[in-house]
């Protein structure tokens, strides 16, 4: 067995194995966890209104919304945000020096609703230091960061509190987003990325005992655990991972809620789409570079699976990208590798299936928070080489700035681009429907 | 978007302003030279059709385009099942596909059984024996009083308006 046989089969069983692992995780969360739920036999929540959802026992909430250059889409986030169905929350949105009227955009819903605030930063900081200095004046118990292009359901801020009260160890709760736009390949592929990734992923490592990240668009913290852990960090290009993992080195747990839905605009073009998947891959450097001291606290053991399985997951990313430059190397000089190929065969056969039916699995536990999903499910032949052949070129180009490149000022990146249009997609009619 | 609708007044204009529908085609400025002043009210026969013209080009683009995208979808699909019963499915590969596959069935079944012993587990030593209370999150904030706020800094300081 040479080392390049070796190397194939690594690639090859790695994404086999997580494959069976990710769908076995989430069909037990979702057996175990959402089905025992909607039958009413989970714990119970505090006492519920006539309408199921609003009542005294609910604590107040602050929803902070950091917003830079939004004023395209901020009215639309406002209007959605003034008829949540929740007796006591208050709304700031961080002006986070915006040079486009975001402010201006904002200040009729100030005049109008009186929970309406704004915090208007004079520098631009960044979206984690927007967090922090709005971090500054929260007074409630618990906070919900929302993204500026991100609208809640009707009912999904109830959602995300329930847990809170029913765990004393929870810092934190994400929800489960859903993309709105929707539209064309990419929309489609991200619509059930969405759903394989973020949502099977998150309930598969609920069970198995750590979260790798929250849903940044949408989380609701504890703000004592928040400040606790010093707020976000400014010194990564993905605070959401950065704060998971600083919330559960601190002995706190971290939730995924699915019933906590949330719409999200996704990018629909190729080049946002990259620069933001570059973004996360890069993310995904620094956590391994600032969080590697969880190896030396036995403390900390339960993080060393999700670290692990991390790093091995870029690890193939190296090794998946150099058995395809050697294959076509070997291609060029008119000789022949034996082993892994990048064209499919047996093994891109194998993966393909397994990958369908991860994505069928992911269908069916999310479909009851989004039906339109099943469409998406259409799209599935060409994820894999969106994922896994992007997903590993992009962890490999954003190796040497994620691990050699300066941390200072990473924290501030541009979004990508947002649609101001205010009609409701498909997602947003199906989400709404009463469940 | 279609352009504005207007009707050409014809002939002199004396006492009460007669409308009348011209056949003539229109102008780009939407007036005919030495007919007068024009006026919006009804559709011509000419708009109407170039209205109903934007509109079906419109749908048939937006037919094309979806169509195209199933096409995609069908492509993905048939390139898969080909795939498939070219390399997987096949009566020289069926040793290596039927013992990768009782392979994976039984490490998803070692997985199904960890999982649920694992949640037993936890649920025993950490819910049944919780250590932390579960303190109740208060049912009141301080109400802001006010509604915008600006943040400056250096000095970082906040000052209300």
């Amino acid at each position: 067995m040479t080392a390049f046989d070796f190397l194939a089969g690594f690639v090859f069983i790695y994404p086999a194995l997580m494959a069976v692992a990710w769908t076995v995780g989430g069909l037990v969360f979702w057996w175990r966890t959402e089905r025992e739920a909607e039958r009413g036999q989970g714990p119970p929540g505090p006492a519920a209104g006539a309408d199921g959802s609003a009542s005294d026992a609910w604590p107040p909430v602050t929803i902070v919304v950091p917003c830079r250059n939004e004023a395209a889409a901020i009215a639309r986030t406002c209007r959605n945000l003034c008829r949540l169905d929740y007796p006591d929350y208050r709304v700031l949105l961080v002006d986070d020096a915006s040079t486009d009227g975001t402010a201006e955009a904002v200040r009729p819903f100030l005049d109008e609703f009186g929970f309406f605030h704004l915090l208007r930063l004079t520098r631009h900081h960044g979206k984690a230091g927007a967090l922090n200095a709005a971090l500054g004046l929260v007074t409630t118990p618990l906070v919900l960061v929302l993204d500026a292009d991100t609208a809640l359901g009707e009912r999904s801020l109830g959602c995300f509190v329930r847990p809170f009260l029913r765990q004393p160890r929870l810092g934190a709760v994400t929800g489960n987003p859903l993309p709105q736009n929707r539209a064309g390949l990419l929309g489609n592929l991200q619509a059930a990325e969405f759903a394989a990734i973020i949502g099977l992923i998150k309930r598969s490592q609920r069970v198995w005992g750590r979260l790798l990240t929250v849903s940044g668009c949408a989380t609701m913290y504890r703000t004592e655990t928040l400040r606790r852990v010093g707020g976000f960090s400014t010194r990564t290009a993905t605070d959401d991972i950065d704060i998971t993992w600083r919330i559960q080195r601190d002995a706190s747990e971290v939730w995924f809620e699915p019933r906590a839905t949330v719409l999200i605009q996704i990018p629909l073009r190729v080049r946002e789409y990259l620069r933001q998947r570059y973004r996360w891959a890069l993310g995904g450097w620094h956590l391994l570079r600032t969080h590697a001291s969880v190896w030396r606290s036995w403390r900390h053991r339960r993080l060393w699976p999700t670290y692990l399985e991390f790093g091995v997951s870029y690890l193939w990313a190296f090794c998946f990208v150099g058995c395809t430059v050697a294959w076509a190397a070997a291609l060029v000089l008119g000789r022949r590798l034996p082993g892994l190929s990048p064209v499919p065969a047996w093994h891109g056969g194998v993966l393909s299936l397994l990958c369908v039916v991860q994505m069928a699995a992911a269908v069916l536990v999310n479909t009851p928070y989004d039906p339109g999903l099943r469409r998406s499910f259409f799209w599935v032949p060409w994820y894999p080489l969106f994922f896994f052949v992007m997903g590993a070129f992009l962890a490999v180009w954003s190796a040497p700035r994620g691990l050699l490149g300066p941390l200072e000022g990473m924290g501030r990146w541009m979004s990508p681009g947002r649609a101001a249009k205010d009609a409701p997609g498909r997602a947003a009619k199906d989400a709404q429907r009463p469940r | 978007m279609a352009p504005p609708r207007r009707a050409r007044l014809v002939g002199p204009v004396a006492g009460g302003q007669a409308l009348q529908h011209s056949e003539a085609p229109a102008s780009p400025g939407g007036e005919t030279a030495g007919e007068g002043e024009s006026l919006p009210t009804g559709a011509s026969p000419d708009d109407l059709r170039v209205s109903v013209v934007f509109a079906l080009t419109c749908l048939a683009w937006a037919a094309i385009t979806v169509g195209a995208g199933w096409v995609l979808v069908a492509v993905g699909w048939w390139l898969l099942a080909r795939l498939w019963f070219t390399h997987v499915f096949v009566p020289w590969l069926v040793t290596a596909t039927a013992r990768l596959s009782l392979g994976l069935v039984a490490w998803a079944a070692v997985l199904w059984l960890a999982a649920l012993l694992w949640r037993r587990y936890n649920h025993a030593r950490y819910h049944l024996r919780e250590r932390r209370r579960l303190q109740a999150l208060p049912r009141w904030a301080e109400p802001w009083l006010w509604s915008e706020t600006v943040f400056e800094d250096p000095p970082e300081r906040a000052r209300r308006t």
